[in-house]
């Protein structure tokens, strides 16, 4: 805006100091308040605000300083938690390099994954992973979701395919674009209330027919079982995609309020608990929470979306779904 | 009630708690009312579970929808730790409605799971902050009067129904029960206009003795 006014005032041949950005006046950066837009103003005139919000400010921090961080997370019963799970398993004593991309997945880099290498633009990774993997000895990988899949990774998934590069890729399917607000995109199933007319375009024929030698379908949920088709993934020599495939859970609850399916939540069974917290400190899923009596964990049923994941991960088979008795022993591994 | 006046409202709490219909629905009744409201949204990337503030303007002749720090009339918190986090907004002996609702980040409890501790941030430690800034602290269970109510997911329009308790709020309870009655399914209208009335209530009750607030009766 700065420098198209800037380009007016030329045209108009006005003879005014036009100050913004380029000056310093206001920042490139930063989410913009009013302290900030106050003090660029007041910077720009020469004056001083009128208001001190730094103390307003400090005085405020001050306050809560005892509140913890609301970090931005997975929602309950979101599929990427689940595929980070297995990942995180998978690469237990390699040495990797993760590019991130943007989408919900984005949120890898915060606790407790904290698994970015790098987080650019929608479609970076895989060209980033691609020059990366010519140059490093590490496993490199990469993750983008079903929108950013057809956006913009297409290019860098030719440019892998006829290099023959050492890069995997995970397309975390989720039906949607989940993080703009669940829109349908090529890949979405037709059976999704898609508009009449439209073709679905399967990521998976899509990678076969680029080329890829190695193309693994995965249910998200299933995280035992991923490890190991993870593994598999990241020791192919050339590039391997693996979609992990769930619906986002936001988008699944609508179609579940549409069909009448039930959300049955689950709950610890406390006599089993032996309090790992394996389900709190490994999978930071918002529903958990553990009793300040005995520290066994406990389940918000307002928050809990039912997708049994936690069960899975439970090393002592102690969390099962409402009204149903814990599974067995048969979930140790 | 002071139809013309200027009424800035900080809205916050934590994604899934209906927090951006809840000022859609204020929004709306403005506009049935005729009363200019500017409205800006922050939420975190997480859809569920980041926290999340709507800045709301209502009346006036703001320019930006953005409240400068200490000028809100009222914070309306559906989480109790977020109205702490967004208290260099509110105004000196500015009205604060808040949940009894604590939801604790996964960061929290697995901090404190780490560190083999129990001693999670408590509701009374939080308001004793808060009226630290203001005496016209209303604390209320909103997930309670919900079901209460009849249905938990009436928690946000508990909190539409606190605000009109205030005489200082520029919206008619009329207005604003037919704003939520347009904005939720029609099978779910009596239960959400019990929670706006219990949300009325609690609100009247916990802040009728040092704020100016609406009499009425409830049904
Ligand atoms: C070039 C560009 N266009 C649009 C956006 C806005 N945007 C943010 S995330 C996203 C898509 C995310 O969808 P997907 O990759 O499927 O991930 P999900 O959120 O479903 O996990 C878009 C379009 C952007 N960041 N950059």
């Amino acid at each position: 805006m700065e420098h198209n006014t800037k380009r007016i005032a030329k045209d108009f041949g006005l003879d005014v100091t036009i100050l913004g950005k380029d000056k310093g006046h206001f920042s490139e950066a930063m989410e913009y308040n009013v302290p900030i837009v106050v003090r660029g103003i007041a910077s720009a005139l020469g004056m001083e605000p009128k208001i001190d919000y730094d103390e307003i400010l400090k005085r405020a921090d001050e306050l809560k300083s005892m509140l913890p961080e609301r970090m931005p997370c997975f929602c309950a019963g979101c599929p990427h938690r689940a595929t980070f799970w297995a990942i995180k398993q998978a690469i237990r004593g390699r040495n990797v390099v993760f590019n991130n991309d943007i989408g919900c997945y984005s949120m890898a880099f915060f606790p407790p994954l904290n698994m970015t290498s790098s987080l650019l633009c929608m479609g970076s990774s895989l060209g980033l992973s691609a020059g990366m993997s010519q140059v490093l000895e590490d496993d490199v990988m990469c993750v983008v979701g079903d929108s950013t899949f057809f956006h913009a990774t297409l290019p860098g998934l030719v440019n892998s395919v006829y290099h023959n590069l050492n890069v995997t890729l995970f397309v975390l399917d989720n039906e949607v674009t989940a993080m703009t607000g669940q829109q349908f995109h090529p890949g979405t199933p037709e059976d999704r209330g898609m508009p009449e007319g439209k073709k679905r375009i399967k990521i998976e024929d899509v990678c076969r027919g680029i080329g890829v030698g190695h193309v693994a379908i995965m249910d998200s949920y299933d995280v035992k079982n991923n490890v190991d088709i993870i593994k598999k993934a990241l020791d192919f020599k050339g590039p391997s995609v693996l979609i992990s495939r769930r619906s986002c859970a936001l988008h699944g609850d609508r179609i579940k309020r549409r069909t009448g399916e039930p959300i049955i939540q689950n709950e610890v069974n406390k006599d089993i608990c032996k309090k790992p917290h394996t389900c709190i400190r490994d999978f930071y899923c918002p529903s958990f929470e553990f009793d300040t009596d005995d520290r066994a964990a406990r389940i918000l049923p307002e928050i809990c979306d039912g997708c049994g994941v936690c069960a899975k991960i439970c090393p002592f088979g102690s969390i099962h779904r409402k009204g149903e008795e814990a599974p067995a022993k048969e979930v140790k591994q | 009630m002071s139809q013309d006046s200027k009424f800035d409202l900080v809205i916050c709490g934590v994604g899934g708690q209906g927090i951006v219909l809840l000022s859609n629905i204020i929004g709306s009744a403005c506009a049935k009312a005729d009363l200019e409201a500017k409205t800006g949204e922050l939420h975190g990337l997480s859809q569920r579970s980041g926290t999340i503030y709507i800045h709301m303007r209502i009346g006036g002749d703001n320019l930006s929808p953005l409240i400068p720090y200490a000028e809100a009339d009222a914070i309306v918190s559906l989480e109790a730790m977020e109205a702490l986090r967004y208290i260099e907004y509110l105004k000196d002996d500015g009205v604060i409605i808040l949940n009894k609702r604590v939801i604790h980040p996964p960061i929290e409890v697995a901090q404190l799971s780490k560190e083999k501790r129990t001693d999670f941030i408590t509701f009374d430690e939080i308001k004793e902050k808060l009226n630290s800034v203001t005496p016209n602290v209303a604390p209320l269970s909103g997930l309670d009067l919900a079901k209460e109510a009849g249905n938990p997911l009436t928690e946000n329009v508990v909190f539409i129904g606190a605000l009109s308790a205030l005489k200082a709020f520029p919206l008619e309870v009329e207005v604003l029960k037919e704003s939520v009655a347009e904005s939720v399914p029609k099978k779910a209208l009596n239960v959400n206009l019990k929670a706006f009335d219990l949300g009325y209530k609690a609100a009247y009750d916990g802040l009728c003795q040092s704020v100016e607030c609406v009499e009425r009766e409830i049904g």
